[in-house]
């Protein structure tokens, strides 16, 4: 994984010394995908915001026992997904979040022909339906990866998984999700 | 098409799919956290605060050598242990300055906004009393066979309990020479046992963040412990383990 900033080494150190203000910095580097991975876990907008939040506070509470030369993402997204999961528990329901394409989206380099772009609309529309129909482990673990991007160590920390565990069940999962795909596109 | 795709175009079109995915609005949490963090640092101000303010409302040369928080008590070690201002007069309640008496502990509870625990082997308390600034409950049972007096002839425990809330004590203890504490277990819970010379003792006035001078007194051997979201306390003259085994057995 790529090495983090000396800036943000920088900033961990002030936050350890009790700099707010430096803090604040990190929530705002951070609230975006803290976010998101919380509304992937808990699935639900609200309760997401509720857990990046006390996600934070517990952060700021646990920064002396944190290396400051160690990666503060993976180390704060592991208390996202602790407080997402016993959030999520503690409801007592499986909400699903429901994730949308935007529209007008190109993804291409060149301009596509109104065609090649309606085409490519439909794959994703299919592929993220698809994605939407597989049982919660697997579509959580293909979003945790791909949709939100996180390393394979990150991965695990948000779903409290094994690393290896991660890797066997998204090797699965993107086979369930191919075959799901097969007939739309057969 | 699809027949040939792959893992790893399948992977492609995930990373492509991924950049136009419409997420909920990410909120600006930057205020909400800073708050937050400000009463956290404001609850652990307080508690020096207060130290600082009983040496000057004693006109002691306290200085907090040492300092351990429970949720919900604090105790801390002192060079002298500063005496209370005068003994008030009057019931037990008053002379304890416990609050306001109760007729059951149904009653107390109900002001408290929590249910106080009852140790077994005791039974229903003689008395009950809540102290509305402190938010504690205060359950007190007379000498009986079985049950000795403490250096107070009127009483034979004490069990007090209020909220356990992090940054927000409600007993303080001020443990100066000659006073020992020891960790202890008390069933599950980790406590402190507090014996030997008589150690300080008072409730802070949790609405406000301050504390009730006129609460302070010396206080014989207390156990104190965490359970569930109470900090609990008894004072007792039965000893170590039989006062932990009274806390291991509060339903």
């Amino acid at each position: 994984m790529e090495g983090r900033p000396l800036e943000e080494t920088e900033i961990v150190e002030r936050a350890k010394r009790g700099d707010v203000a430096a803090y604040e910095e990190l929530v705002r580097r951070y609230t975006e995908i803290a976010f998101r991975t919380a509304c992937l876990v808990t699935g639900s907008a609200a309760d997401a915001e509720e857990v990046a939040q006390d996600a934070f506070v517990k952060a700021w509470a646990a920064l002396s026992r944190f290396r400051a030369d160690a990666p503060f993402r993976p180390w704060l997204l592991q208390i996202v997904g602790n407080e997402a999961r016993n959030r999520r528990r503690a409801a007592g329901r499986r909400a699903t979040m429901e994730l949308r394409v935007a529209e007008g989206l190109r993804v291409s380099g060149a301009a596509p022909s109104p065609e090649a772009e309606a085409e490519a609309a439909e794959e994703r529309a299919a592929l993220l339906y698809a994605l939407t129909s597989l049982p919660d482990e697997d579509r959580q673990v293909i979003t945790c990866r791909h949709l939100l991007q996180l390393s394979v160590e990150e991965t695990a920390s948000v779903l409290g998984l094994p690393e290896g565990t991660v890797k066997s069940r998204l090797h699965r999962a993107l086979g369930r999700l191919r075959q799901l795909l097969e007939p739309i596109h057969g | 098409m699809a027949d040939q795709m792959d893992i790893h175009r399948l992977e492609l079109r995930l990373t492509e799919l991924a950049r136009g995915i419409e997420w909920p609005p990410t909120p600006d949490l930057r205020a909400r956290v800073r708050r937050r963090i400000d009463r956290r640092l404001r609850g652990g101000l307080v508690v020096m605060l207060v130290a600082a303010a009983i040496a000057l409302a004693f006109g002691t040369q306290v200085a907090v050598a040492h300092y351990l928080q429970l949720r919900g008590a604090t105790l801390q070690s002192v060079p002298a242990v500063p005496s209370p201002l005068a003994s008030p007069t009057g019931d037990l309640g008053r002379r304890y300055s416990l609050g306001d008496h109760y007729d059951s502990v149904a009653l107390a509870a109900r002001a408290a906004g929590f249910t106080p625990l009852v140790p077994a082997a005791l039974g229903q308390p003689d008395d009950v009393y809540y102290r509305k600034d402190g938010r504690v409950v205060t359950l007190v049972y007379r000498p009986r066979p079985g049950l000795p007096a403490t250096e107070d002839p009127q009483v034979g425990a004490l069990v007090m309990e209020a909220r356990g809330q992090v940054g927000r004590p409600s007993f303080g203890k001020l443990q100066g020479p000659g006073t020992g504490v020891e960790e202890v277990a008390v069933g599950r819970d980790r406590g402190f046992w507090i014996s030997g010379a008589p150690h300080g003792f008072f409730i802070y006035d949790v609405g406000n963040g301050g504390t009730s001078f006129d609460s302070l007194r010396l206080s014989g051997d207390a156990l104190i412990w965490n359970r569930g979201g109470l900090v609990l306390r008894i004072e007792s003259g039965l000893g170590r383990d039989a006062t932990i085994r009274l806390g291991e057995g509060l339903a």
